[in-house]
């Protein structure tokens, strides 16, 4: 009896270990696939990574586009209980319309956008509301905090995060980053247990980019350029500063501006960097690169005269006109007042081929290679389409069609001595982890000119700002420019020819002439009034010229008069006002009288020390209490004074 | 007798000592999962403060805003070319 109950309890135990063994079997062989997919399925979840866009800064740092992460919102209709209801509580935050947001939820998706990066009020209100079938997903919005600033050359980025202008479209293989899918084990309620790889969501980032672009300096030429346009009632404009020893584009500035922030309120032409897209027929400011050929090729010396028919030359059925009736005049003055029969008498001398030879050295004809999207190369006519007039019209910049940047980088070779650079705007690539991955060096495209010819020529284009010249509106005190203006009919599409009131006023130039830090180009298409370059282009280069030259740090090159009127004014209590400076001068006009320093402030004594044109040694701080050599005595200019300073008593 | 039962038994301790080891073990790697799971969501969130912070510095520090600042509220002017002095 005892051994049939074991023989039960036996055979019942290995019947119940035949049925776990025939399930074991079952799971793990003969379902293995399916459920090992299907636990993968519960306990993974993929996390796709929306890439954040690399960062774009100016030169010294400063933020001029990033990227965020805001909420998008989504629905999931099936899942919405009450459409009715969640529709209404959507509207007012969303600002979509009830009827579209019914309309939406209606869709026979699983899966509708509802509104793209809202803003983070928004979507903290849409969280508390708490609704079902309403999610969230988070993804990286482009910013421009300097709103309109360089816009035409930042460009911008669309929705899902891919350039489409500017540096964002040239650059977006560097700085878009890489889309990424990445698995986490998630537990029983959902919750991420580790992210496998977690630790490199860094590097899915895009690199960030450094500008040869002065935020300052950009800002100054957009604001100057704009109230130009503004004055003339222009159509458009455009000013590029460049570093002519590098080829670095400190600032490019166009004018209408737009916002990238929300491009697609303006037109799409207004995106367009006309700078290096468009061409324009420059006028006179070709003269410079004349004369640059012209002396290079000793054809021609700075005094050698030229008779210029009292103002108008009739060749043909053509009439070339001056803006006055000069007789003769030497190379220099063919420049400084622009005489467009002066300089087709120049071409003729120089003959067309030379001439070519040197317009295609200079870039012209040829894109310069800019690191910006949409350049074109402009169009100078093939040698053997050279006709009679030709070579005379070209020569005073009608007949050939160039871009801005093809300009004042031609213009750049005569300021650094005589090579053609490349001009380029991105500095540096650094990636995710601050290292430099890429870096911009200076490059020379050839040497067009020699040093000495780029010495004359400067020499003979500083005459142009100087008091007679057409350009003595761009002069700047304390430091010579070299420059050109030009005054150009615009092409009459329609009935062929030149128009008569499309005009462009422009002008070109580099400071200080001596040793240029800028190369400036302003250019004020069809001004309303008056459309001459020397007028309407002249003080704008002026005015950017002087703040980017103070924003650079780069100190006059000249003796700065000091009127001896000159009144400071400072808000009350700022500083001190200096007292008037009486300066007494000997008979000798290089020679003055030191005067009595001691009681001055640091300030007042440096002012003194300019405004008498001596040297001035300083120790100590404070307020001038000793001086050497004694006040009164006669020194010349340029020579050392000593003065002691100590801090005030109370 | 004693002898014979106490091999076994230390086996048993033994085995049952390293399975205690292994579970702690991956209760503790499940427990740092948590832990890195939610510093990274930590981190996440404080790169996303740090973007944003400077992205409203970058805002302030725009030259149009700066320059209506010490034009408007603080008088400044851009100093004209006498009022410059060279110090070097």
């Amino acid at each position: 009896m005892k051994k049939t109950r074991i023989i039960v309890i036996g055979l019942f135990f290995l019947l119940c270990h035949l049925v776990i063994l025939s399930r074991t079997f079952q799971l793990q062989v003969l379902s293995s696939e399916t459920l090992r997919a299907r636990a993968e399925r519960q306990q993974r979840k993929t996390i796709a990574l929306t890439p954040r866009r690399g960062r774009i800064f100016d030169r010294e740092g400063q933020e001029l586009a990033a990227s965020v992460g805001v909420d998008s919102i989504y629905a999931q209709p099936q899942k919405i209980l009450t459409r009715q209801a969640v529709a209404r509580q959507l509207s007012p935050v969303l600002r979509i319309s009830r009827k579209e947001l019914l309309k939406r939820f209606s869709s026979e998706r699983q899966f509708v956008w509802l509104s793209r990066r809202i803003s983070p009020s928004q979507s903290q209100r849409i969280k508390a509301l708490e609704l079902n079938g309403i999610g969230f997903i988070r993804e990286n919005k482009r910013f421009y905090p300097n709103r309109t600033l360089a816009g035409h050359l930042l460009g911008f980025a669309g929705l899902d995060s891919q350039g489409l202008e500017g540096l964002e479209l040239k650059y977006d293989y560097l700085i878009k980053g890489e889309s990424e899918i990445f698995v986490a084990e998630r537990d029983a309620r959902g919750y991420i247990i580790s992210p496998q790889g977690g630790s490199s969501l860094r590097f899915f980032e895009g690199n960030d980019l450094y500008l040869t672009i002065h935020k300052g300096i950009q800002h100054v030429a957009e604001k100057e350029l704009k109230k130009a346009v503004l004055e003339t009632k222009a159509k458009s404009g455009t000013v590029i500063v460049t570093n002519p020893h590098t080829g670095e584009v400190l600032a490019m500035a166009l004018q209408p501006e737009f916002n990238p922030n929300c491009f697609w309120r303006y037109q799409p032409s207004t995106w367009r960097n006309r700078a290096i897209t468009d061409s324009f027929e420059p006028g006179s400011t070709f003269k410079a690169f004349l004369l640059a050929a012209a002396i290079e090729e000793s054809i021609v010396r700075p005094d050698d005269l030229f008779y210029c028919e009292q103002g108008s030359l009739e060749i043909g059925d053509n009439i070339i006109r001056d803006p006055k009736e000069y007789g003769w005049l030497t190379l220099k003055q063919i420049i400084h007042f622009s005489s467009n029969i002066g300089a087709g008498k120049i071409g003729e001398k120089l003959g067309k081929e030379k001439f070519y030879r040197y317009i295609t050295a200079f870039g012209f004809g040829e894109k310069t290679g800019i690191d910006l999207p949409g350049e074109i190369s402009g169009l100078v006519r093939p040698l053997r389409s050279w006709y009679q007039m030709t070579l005379r019209t070209v020569s005073f910049g009608q007949g050939i069609s160039l871009t801005p940047i093809q300009l004042i980088n031609a213009l750049g070779a005569i300021a650094n001595g005589g090579q053609l650079m490349r001009p380029f705007v991105v500095k540096k690539v650094v990636d995710p982890r601050g290292e430099i991955i890429r870096t911009t060096q200076p490059s020379v495209m050839r040497r067009v000119i020699s040093p000495g010819t780029a010495r004359t020529a400067t020499r003979i284009l500083t005459g142009v700002t100087k008091e007679n010249g057409t350009g003595w509106r761009a002069a700047l005190e304390g430091y010579e420019v070299a420059g050109k203006t030009g005054t150009a009919q615009k092409a009459d599409i329609i009935n062929g020819g030149y128009s008569e009131d499309r005009l462009i006023g422009s002008f070109m130039g580099f400071v200080p002439a001596e040793d240029p830090k800028l190369a400036i180009l302003v250019i004020i298409d069809e001004p309303q009034e008056n459309a001459n370059g020397g007028l309407v282009a002249a003080p704008v280069f002026r005015r950017v010229a002087e703040k980017a030259l103070l924003i650079m740090g780069t100190p006059p090159t000249q003796f700065v008069s000091v009127p001896s009127s000159t009144q400071f004014k400072t808000k009350p209590g700022v500083t001190e006002p200096p007292p008037p400076l009486k300066i007494p001068r000997t008979s000798s006009s290089d020679e003055v009288q030191l005067p009595n320093l001691t009681g001055l402030s640091l300030r007042q004594a440096l002012l003194a020390g300019q405004a008498t044109g001596l040297k001035l040694r300083i120790s100590g701080s404070g307020q001038a209490v000793e001086q050497r050599p004694t006040p009164g005595t006669a020194m010349s200019r340029g020579e050392e004074c000593w003065i002691k300073l100590r801090p005030r008593s109370l | 007798m004693g002898k014979t039962l106490l091999s076994p038994l230390l086996v048993i301790a033994l085995l049952l000592a390293s399975s205690l080891f292994h579970v702690w073990s991956q209760l503790q790697i499940l427990k740092l999962g948590y832990q890195l799971s939610q510093a990274t969501a930590v981190h996440e969130g404080l790169s996303q403060e740090n973007a944003q912070a400077r992205l409203e510095v970058a805002t302030l520090k725009a030259p149009e805003r700066i320059e209506g600042i010490a034009r408007g509220t603080l008088g400044l002017n851009i100093p004209q070319p006498e009022q410059i002095i060279v110090i070097k």
